[in-house]
């Protein structure tokens, strides 16, 4: 049973199938179409220097999930992120799945096989692009694939209000319907079970079920720190445009390399730029036609227990207590680090010259939810291992970014996608061996 | 003036000034132990080097230049090696420099010094 049909819950189920998995039920709280009812099931209270709509909207209660709202942004996930163990697999494990992910995610080839080039003369400097996909929508795009498909059971406007556990076996799953609201709840047995309602629905229903109250589920609540338009570059437009893809629809980024990431202790650290007016000014004692752009800073944040979803005290129409955040990205100190730092190799590299960043940084969120329920070895310190399986029980697994113990700068989709098939690989080898006894 | 008196006085400026002063200009190549021909008294600055350096010349620059005076930023200049004794522009020597110089904000933009040393320079120059 998989709950939840965003990118993640859609990826892992029709994977399920392609290997041979008879039965799987897919499980979404809202409807076909979007519904500002339904919606309001997302809702969270708390505190966040984001506000806590930027949660409920990227919890997108209808088939499809998320991706209803997606701008299509794809990026690899940084080594970076995998360089101190953050990780309970390699990094070649996560990027194997890579070109499969972007077929599905309709990504051009370039995006997984030239992520990013090395700036000439100053490695300390890559230029990585977001690449843009079609944005797809996996509502759109599996509405009949997925109706039509045999294995395939879709059930809409049911919401999961809590699984059932006898030890550490989930034995089944307790579906409530916002339009009968005062109707016995319906029980659906699986085998095996597969979470994936997002950064905050997936604590949260673990939190609902009671199931692994040792693990920190709901903890390291982790966000992109965005600071858009957050100062302006000159460019060496001839010497830049030497990077760019071919073929490839992107945004221009440079970002800190992984090595020097790592040297300096800073996270990893994207400049979104474009190339617009030109200006004929000097730079490294040379003059030169520089493109003035203004960019925006894409981040990594450390993951800080502090940031949170727990369940509160309101409740919501099915009767259950909402979601509670807790969220402040603390990120004006590692971001003006950060920024001298890029600044300096912009500078050494003789590919552009940055402006100091204002007193005070406006931050936003990319609406990429992450960490809640974390990736790890131990009990004490994760919510899964690396296979996705929560730790305390035999059955139960989480798709989504939920899982992410770091979140690089990487935009998460290609990563959501990717891991969502290493999880149907998995599941259908282990439902195989459970089928033949 | 000796332009060995003058390294020597002014490195003892700089050892005065600190440590980090009297190494940077160590890393820069000026040190009372180098031995230097003295600038002539009559010394002008090369008309080749107005040439040079006319590519660089930026409005911006101007109320940097209003501090500053040419000769003085001319032999700065000339210590640190970025312009060779015939008054030659040296511009990988300009690229060593920038790599450890710290960067400073000039209009809302970093630069390092000698880099706006060297433009305003030129646009004292133009």
């Amino acid at each position: 049973m998989v709950i939840g049909s965003g990118p993640a819950g859609l990826s892992t189920a029709m994977r399920l199938a392609e290997r041979g998995v008879r039965r799987i039920a897919v499980i979404e709280s809202g409807g076909l179409n979007y519904s500002a009812n339904t919606q309001k099931l997302s809702t969270v209270t708390g505190e966040s220097d984001l506000g806590t709509d930027h949660f409920a909207r990227h919890s997108q209660r209808t088939f499809g999930g998320t991706s209803s709202l997606w701008g299509g942004w794809c990026t690899a996930m940084e080594r970076r992120a995998f360089q101190q163990g953050e990780w309970a697999i390699e990094y070649e494990e996560l990027t194997r799945y890579y070109a499969e992910a972007a077929e599905i995610l309709e990504l051009p080839s370039e995006a997984i096989y030239y992520p990013e080039s090395v700036i000439e003369g100053c490695p300390q400097l890559v230029y990585k692009p977001f690449y843009l996909s079609n944005a797809v929508r996996f509502g759109t795009k599996y509405r009949g694939f997925i109706a039509a498909h045999e294995q395939i059971d879709l059930l809409v406007s049911h919401t999961c209000a809590k699984l059932v556990q006898d030890g550490a076996i989930v034995t089944e799953a307790v579906l409530r319907n916002l339009f009968s609201p005062g109707a016995e709840p319906e029980v659906i047995k699986a085998d095996h079970f597969v979470l994936a309602c997002g950064g905050v629905g997936n604590p949260r229903l673990l939190h609902l079920s009671g199931i692994a109250p040792a693990s920190p589920v709901g903890l390291y609540l982790m966000e992109h720190p965005h600071l858009v338009n957050v100062a302006k570059i000159y460019l060496d437009a001839e010497k830049i445009q030497r990077y760019f893809p071919r073929r490839s629809r992107v945004v221009h980024a440079l970002q800190l390399s992984t090595e020097h990431c790592v040297e300096q202790g800073l996270l990893s650290f994207s400049v979104s730029f474009d190339l617009d007016e030109l200006h004929k000014k000097p730079l490294r004692g040379s003059a030169r036609q520089l493109a003035l752009t203004d960019v925006t800073v894409r981040s990594e944040m450390p993951p800080d227990p502090e940031n949170r979803i727990e369940l509160g005290q309101q409740i919501d129409a099915l009767g259950q207590p909402r979601g509670r955040v807790q969220f402040h990205s603390r990120y004006d100190r590692l971001a003006r680090r950060s920024w001298q730092t890029f600044s300096r190799q912009l500078l050494n590299s003789g590919l552009g010259r940055p402006a100091g960043l204002p007193s005070t940084l406006k931050i936003e969120g990319g609406g990429h939810l992450m960490g809640t329920t974390r990736m790890g070895l131990a009990e004490s310190d994760s919510v899964v291992d690396g296979h996705c399986k929560v730790h305390t029980t035999d059955n139960l697994y989480i798709a989504g970014s939920s899982v992410f113990p770091a979140g690089g700068a990487a935009h998460p989709t290609l990563t959501i996608v990717a891991l969502a098939l290493r999880l149907g690989d998995h599941l259908a080898a282990v439902a195989t061996r459970h089928d033949h006894g | 003036m000796d332009r060995r008196l003058f390294l020597a006085q002014l490195c003892n400026l700089t050892a005065t000034a600190g440590v980090s002063g009297a190494l940077g200009l160590t890393l820069l190549g000026c040190s009372d132990s180098q031995q230097r021909p003295a600038l002539k008294s009559d010394d002008r600055i090369p008309t080749s080097l107005r040439q040079d350096l006319a590519q660089l010349v930026h409005a911006e620059f101007s109320s940097h230049a209003e501090q500053h005076e040419e000769v003085a930023l001319y032999r700065r200049l000339l210590d640190k090696g970025v312009l060779s004794e015939l008054g030659q522009y040296q511009p990988g020597r300009l690229e060593d420099i920038m790599r450890i110089e710290p960067m400073q904000e000039y209009q809302g933009f970093y630069y390092t010094e000698t880099e706006l040393e060297l433009y305003t320079l030129a646009y004292l120059l133009r």
